[in-house]
């Protein structure tokens, strides 16, 4: 008996020991940040930014939440929210294909909501009160198929390793990659195309796998994002293959290290910083009554050893 | 009678409800502790958010305390929920939708989409039974496999991609009606309902608890147990095709990768709710309070602003106190 009542007693510590820590309510501005997955390395620093664009101003308190890369508990957060009342959303989609329940609520709510990052609109115009920063992706594609096209000299192999299969980013990074080898390369073959669903672990096996399908016929692996890349370059280091140009996407720290010492071929600058403060800027202005554009762009950068000094 | 004498019956009185009850204290623990933080926590709207949150994962909890007190387990529902439900948004795709996966069909009647979802379901986790009563490999084995298939047949079938814009018939199952009652929870109510009765009032929840309490005496007193044992995992799996219903009315698209993890929850939930892993003892209304459990504190944390890490934290601390309780109750028991 006395255990079992230490045991709820316990438990009630606990509760009572996490509520004291949670922050407690502040006049002013509210905003809800839903992140996809904070395992998502390059989602913390877009996260980081945006939280950070408010610190100096005054009356202005972000929440920041985990969606764990699970659709229903990103709906589960942003209804949360809102019967928290929230003035303001900024969301980085988890399926860009499953946003029109998150849209209605906020819309409901009468808050203004900025995606970032991952755009669930496409070429399509944002309804009312929607905002979205990010950048093109197909444009990220293409810089690296470029640069990797000049690399092998317009001929060899190369493996694909991209992001979630459902996701934009993913998609459009792919038909940049694949748009610059049709129009500018023929010579170059496109050996394998398989998803790393972002991972690094997975960007490995593929790797370990693509080196044991293909062998030197591989020349080239262009990777969705960096944690897959780097995974890539892992693997070719325990095969010893120092032959294999590797590119990523991010510019994450860890890649800009390996741009370094070369062991990854280039990154492109996908400007989290940028991309995090524009998100934390448009819902500044919404909030003071100003008017923003709907959609912001924020520009991407080829990074190699050349040109690395300036991102240090 | 004395003043101790009455003490001491009012101790027991206290003892017992607090064992039978004592998960019941958590949630109430958690509500007040939540309420007094963040009263918006008891608005009407976010009432029903908790219970619309707990409705997916919670009507796979129902199908896991069948299998949890046959002394089994089902590590296959969120991927069966997956394969169902890129079954059903296929078949249940609006007209306008942009990339048709049937681009010639038209829109079909809505329980086409429906049935088709709840019989994948059904057989997958039929499969599953067969495969434990047949070659009496364990639970965990077959339906560790069963995950893993009906992931790879989800990715397959839809080529990796969600398949989105669904009728407004199906999409209305994620929605409210009169404005304010979630149709998700009136589905979970319903599960509740005719999952209580299976259990409860029928030979065949009787024998469900005969095989997990001792199958070997099941046997011989002239229980079926290969067919009860079949019949348990495809009402799970069946159960698993309905919360892929009610996942793509919510969310409007449904992914290959979707619910993915959610069979660790509802086996969280079940687990909350008291049914013991060692078989024989669970009741439905425990799943219901377990799955509650986490959908208030998952939804609580989030109000009073906790940080998102600690969430997790909490969450595998509040799962492993149940668990004790849990033990503790039928400890007393033997």
């Amino acid at each position: 008996m006395r255990r079992v009542l230490l045991v709820l007693l316990l438990t009630g510590l606990i509760i009572s020991a996490v509520f004291a820590g949670g922050e407690k309510e502040s006049e002013g501005f509210k905003i809800g940040y839903v992140c996809n997955s904070f395992n998502d390395t390059f989602q913390t620093y877009v996260m980081d930014a945006s939280e950070g664009y408010f610190a100096d101003k005054d009356g202005y308190t972000m929440v920041l939440q985990d969606a764990q890369e699970d659709v229903i508990r990103q709906q589960d957060l942003v209804n949360t929210f809102i019967a928290q009342g929230v003035d303001a959303l900024i969301v980085v989609p988890v399926d860009t294909s499953a946003m029109d329940p998150i849209v209605r609520a906020a819309e409901e709510a009468g808050i203004p909501l900025c995606f970032v990052n991952r755009n669930p609109y496409g070429e399509k115009s944002l309804p009312k009160n929607v905002y979205y920063v990010g950048s093109q992706e197909i444009i990220a594609g293409q810089q690296q198929m470029n640069s990797m096209g000049e690399l092998l000299g317009g001929k060899g192999g190369v493996g694909i390793l991209m992001g979630k299969l459902d996701n934009e980013g993913a998609l459009k990074r792919t038909e940049g990659n694949e748009s610059v080898i049709s129009d500018k390369y023929p010579g170059i073959t496109i050996l394998a195309k398989e998803t790393g669903n972002w991972q690094r672990d997975q960007g490995m096996t593929l790797t370990e796998n693509w080196l044991t399908a293909y062998g030197t016929k591989l020349n080239g692996i262009l990777a969705n994002n960096d944690e897959m890349a780097l995974g890539a370059v892992e693997a070719l280091k325990a095969a010893g293959r120092e032959d294999v140009y590797v590119m990523g996407v991010d510019a994450i720290p860890d890649a800009k290290v390996a741009v370094g010492n070369g062991s990854l071929a280039a990154t492109v600058l996908q400007d989290a910083v940028g991309q995090g403060a524009g998100a934390s800027d448009v819902i500044y202005k919404v909030l003071n009554g100003d008017s923003a554009d709907s959609v912001t762009m924020i520009p991407f950068v080829l990074i190699t050893k050349e040109n690395l000094a300036d991102f240090q | 009678m004395t003043a101790t004498g009455s003490s001491v019956i009012n101790k027991i009185d206290f003892k017992q409800i607090l064992q039978k009850y004592g998960i019941v204290f958590v949630l109430i623990l958690m509500i007040v502790g939540i309420s007094i933080a963040e009263p918006a926590f008891l608005s009407r709207s976010n009432i029903f958010n908790v219970l619309t949150q707990s409705s997916i994962f919670g009507i796979m909890a129902l199908g896991l305390t069948f299998v949890i007190i046959s002394k089994g387990i089902d590590l296959s529902v969120g991927s069966i929920l997956a394969l169902s439900g890129v079954v059903l948004a296929s078949l249940g795709q609006a007209a306008s939708a942009t990339s048709k996966y049937f681009p010639n069909m038209g829109e079909l009647p809505v329980f086409i989409p429906i049935l088709a979802a709840l019989s994948i379901g059904a057989l997958c986790g039929g499969i599953s039974g067969a495969l434990i009563a047949k070659t009496k490999i364990p639970a965990f084995i077959a339906t560790l496999g069963m995950m893993t298939i009906a992931r790879g047949m989800a990715l397959i079938y839809s080529d990796g991609r969600p398949i989105s814009t669904l009728v407004p018939s199906l999409t209305a199952l994620g929605g409210k009606i009169f404005g304010f009652i979630p149709v998700p929870v009136i589905i979970f109510f319903i599960a509740i309902g005719i999952s209580s009765v299976l259990l409860q009032m029928t030979k065949f929840g009787k024998n469900v608890y005969a095989i997990g309490g001792n199958i070997t005496a099941a046997e011989v007193s002239g229980v079926n147990v290969s067919k009860n044992l079949i019949l348990i995992y495809a009402y799970s799996g069946l159960l698993a095709g309905l919360a892929a219903v009610v996942f793509a009315g919510r969310v409007g698209s449904v992914h290959p990768g979707a619910a993915t993890g959610y069979e660790l929850t509802a086996i969280a939930a079940t687990t909350i709710g008291g049914t013991s892993h060692a078989g024989g003892i669970g009741t439905i209304w425990g799943a219901f309070v377990g799955a509650l459990v986490l959908a208030v504190m998952r939804n609580g944390l989030t109000l009073i602003g906790v940080d998102a890490y600690w969430q997790q934290i909490t969450e595998g601390v509040i799962i492993i106190v149940a668990v004790v309780i849990d033990m503790r109750k039928n400890a007393k028991k033997d």
